[in-house]
């Protein structure tokens, strides 16, 4: 709550709003006004003044008053208020290394602050800009504080702005603006949770290793994976449609169902989720011979273990595409049997197949 | 505690399920037979056969369980005097008649008890046919016969009844006669198969394998078309001495061929 104006003429006129106005400053106050202003000012300067004084004398956080350097931005021949008086006050408001720079680095060499006794008035002349006071009581440590608030105004107004502010100096020093730092992590929407049932449907391609004639079998292909975790469980079967081919001599018709149990481990990506399979495996195998006398068709189990290698789009939910490698392998397949030969061959012990469909997360 | 007695049950229920599985699906996938008829004599009758004569006396033919080639208990045995009085048409005979495929393998498993002397032959497969001229009649088409070798060493020939009428050596088929090294029969030792293809059409074919060896592969005498029969028989000539045994097992006619190794059941 400062009051007063700041102000640059060539040759101020005491109290002459006229003259002020001519030269372009806007007069918000009346003539008068200024004087109740500072008068103003002065009075919470004065009751602030003793407590900053008897807390730096307490708390060794500034630098005390007397210990500043010679006052030498502080010039004039005014007795009252004496420079050094002004440099003392000033020292109160801003940092005396702010008052250094900002006039050293003054276009003007040897810029200083100057004071004036004029009488019944004091004036103060900072870095070009002028400010006179009426003071007729000549109370020189008003005239000081006054001094050294319109230079502080004029000097680092900010620094005078974060002290007036203060309630109960010594207050700290202006922070220095913390340096930039880089912006939190953004923190982005919890993602949605894995789908719990993940179904697969897809066409199927699956032959048999190590026989005569591979019998390539197409069909459909069931899978569902049930687990939001990376290892979830699988369940799978497929149709396969039946295909001819030849074990032992003998041509025969064969036909699969195949299915499995087992464990899905999933390797999420940020496009493409890769996951491997390890499941227990049986199958329905049935075989008819084509050119026996007399033919019929027998149907067998086998047991074994299935791995398989897929990918698909990385979308938590609804309908993905995806392909798939797999392998099963039946260490005791069934026998094919058949008179007069007997035993003609076994069916395959090695399947490999591919699947290309589509996969739903529910 | 309760649980864990239900998961023990439904475990021994999943056990028992997979088990009930295997057993019921089995392990062997039995997809058929080529094998169009058999006579294994298992059943201790002549049942499988179509006709069996009674041989004159003192031939005779039974079913018997001195020997019998593996697997299996019995054989039949068929015993013929063989003295030289004896001509074509006495001994026994199994005989298998009509109606036989266009084409097919014939088979049967002999043992020789003992090294016999064939003074003229020993008949112990035919296959007969009816004349496009008389179709009411049989006639001889082919003989496989048994024939002694210098040392007592027994082997085959095959006597084609269309090449002459003379039973002496003169008409074995080309191809046995010129054999330098003709087959040996095991006696008393081990049974030996005989196994014949015979294509019954213009094409026709006549292939004779000997333990499954190759002895004969002609086509000469064939493209007769029309009735076929296949005896599994025992008919000598001047056999010594006598009387002569021969046991006859495991006979089939199949679709395809049968071979040492072949099965005539499961």
């Amino acid at each position: 709550m400062l009051h007063g104006y700041v102000g640059s003429f060539q040759s101020p006129r005491r109290n002459d709003s006229t003259r002020e106005a001519r030269f372009g400053y806007r007069l918000d106050v009346r003539p008068h006004w200024p004087r109740r202003q500072c008068v103003i000012a002065a009075t919470l300067l004065a009751m602030c003044a003793p407590a900053y004084a008897t807390e730096d004398t307490q708390e060794t956080a500034p630098t005390p008053p007397s210990e500043t350097p010679p006052p030498d931005p502080v010039t004039g021949a005014s007795l009252c208020p004496l420079p050094s008086a002004v440099w003392q006050e000033l020292v109160t408001l801003v940092p005396p290394e702010h008052l250094i720079s900002r006039l050293q680095g003054s276009a003007k060499a040897g810029a200083s602050i100057q004071v004036e006794d004029l009488g019944a008035t004091f004036r103060v002349s900072v870095l070009d800009k002028v400010r006179e006071y009426r003071e007729e009581a000549r109370d020189c440590a008003h005239r000081a504080k006054e001094a050294a608030l319109f230079a502080g105004l004029i000097i680092d107004p900010a620094a005078l702005l974060n002290t007036a502010s203060c309630e109960q100096p010594p207050c700290p020093p202006v922070p220095t603006p913390a340096p930039p730092v880089s912006a939190e992590p953004e923190i982005l929407p919890a993602p949605p949770p894995r789908p719990w049932v993940r179904l697969e449907i897809s066409p199927t391609l699956v032959t048999g290793l190590g026989v005569q004639e591979r019998a390539v079998h197409w069909g459909g292909a069931f899978r569902i994976a049930m687990g939001r975790g990376s290892v979830a469980f699988v369940l799978g079967s497929a149709a396969l449609w039946p295909a001819q081919t030849h074990i032992g001599g003998l041509r025969l018709w064969q036909w699969r169902l195949p299915a499995d149990l087992g464990v899905r481990a999933t390797l999420p990506g940020s496009r493409i989720d890769f996951y491997a399979e390890a499941s227990l495996a049986v199958a329905l195998i049935s075989e008819r011979a084509l050119d026996l006398a007399a033919s019929r068709s027998r149907m067998g189990v086998e047991f074994g273990g299935r791995v398989s290698l897929g990918a698909r789009l990385a979308r938590q939910a609804g309908r993905t595409p995806f392909v798939s490698l797999q392998s099963e392998y039946f260490p005791d397949p069934p026998s094919v049997f058949a008179l007069p030969e007997g035993v003609a061959g076994q069916t395959p012990r090695v399947w490999i197949g591919a699947c290309a469909g589509v996969s739903w997360g529910i | 505690m309760k649980r864990h007695a239900t998961v023990g049950r439904f475990s021994l229920l999943v056990f028992g399920a997979y088990l009930a599985f295997v057993a019921g699906c089995g392990r062997d996938l039995d997809v058929g037979s080529d094998i169009l008829w058999t006579a294994r004599f298992e059943g201790d009758n002549f049942s499988e056969w179509k006709n069996v004569p009674s041989p004159p006396l003192p031939d005779t033919i039974e079913v018997s369980s001195d020997v019998s080639h593996q697997p299996g208990n019995y054989s039949a045995k068929l015993t013929v005097s063989g003295t030289a009085n004896n001509t074509q048409g006495l001994g026994a005979s199994l005989v298998r008649d009509g109606n036989q495929p266009t084409e097919a393998y014939y088979s049967a498993w002999y043992y020789l008890p003992q090294t016999i002397t064939v003074g003229l032959y020993w008949v112990i497969m035919k296959f007969r046919y009816h004349s496009p001229n008389d179709p009411t009649t049989e006639a001889e088409l082919f003989d496989v016969n048994l024939k002694s070798l210098p040392g007592g060493v027994m082997s085959l020939r095959v006597y084609d009844h269309s090449a002459s009428n003379d039973a002496s050596a003169a008409h074995d088929l080309p191809l046995l006669s010129t054999v330098k090294d003709p087959p040996k029969l095991s006696v008393g030792k081990d049974w030996f198969q005989i196994e014949v293809f015979y294509r019954n059409a213009a094409d026709g074919r006549f292939t004779l394998w000997l333990d499954g060896q190759e002895i004969i592969d002609t086509s000469e005498s064939t493209g007769l078309d029309g009735w076929l029969a296949w005896d599994v028989v025992s008919v000598g000539y001047n056999l010594t001495p006598e009387p002569a045994v021969l046991y006859v097992d495991d006979c089939a006619i199949s679709k395809t061929r049968i071979g040492p190794s072949g099965q005539l059941a499961e």
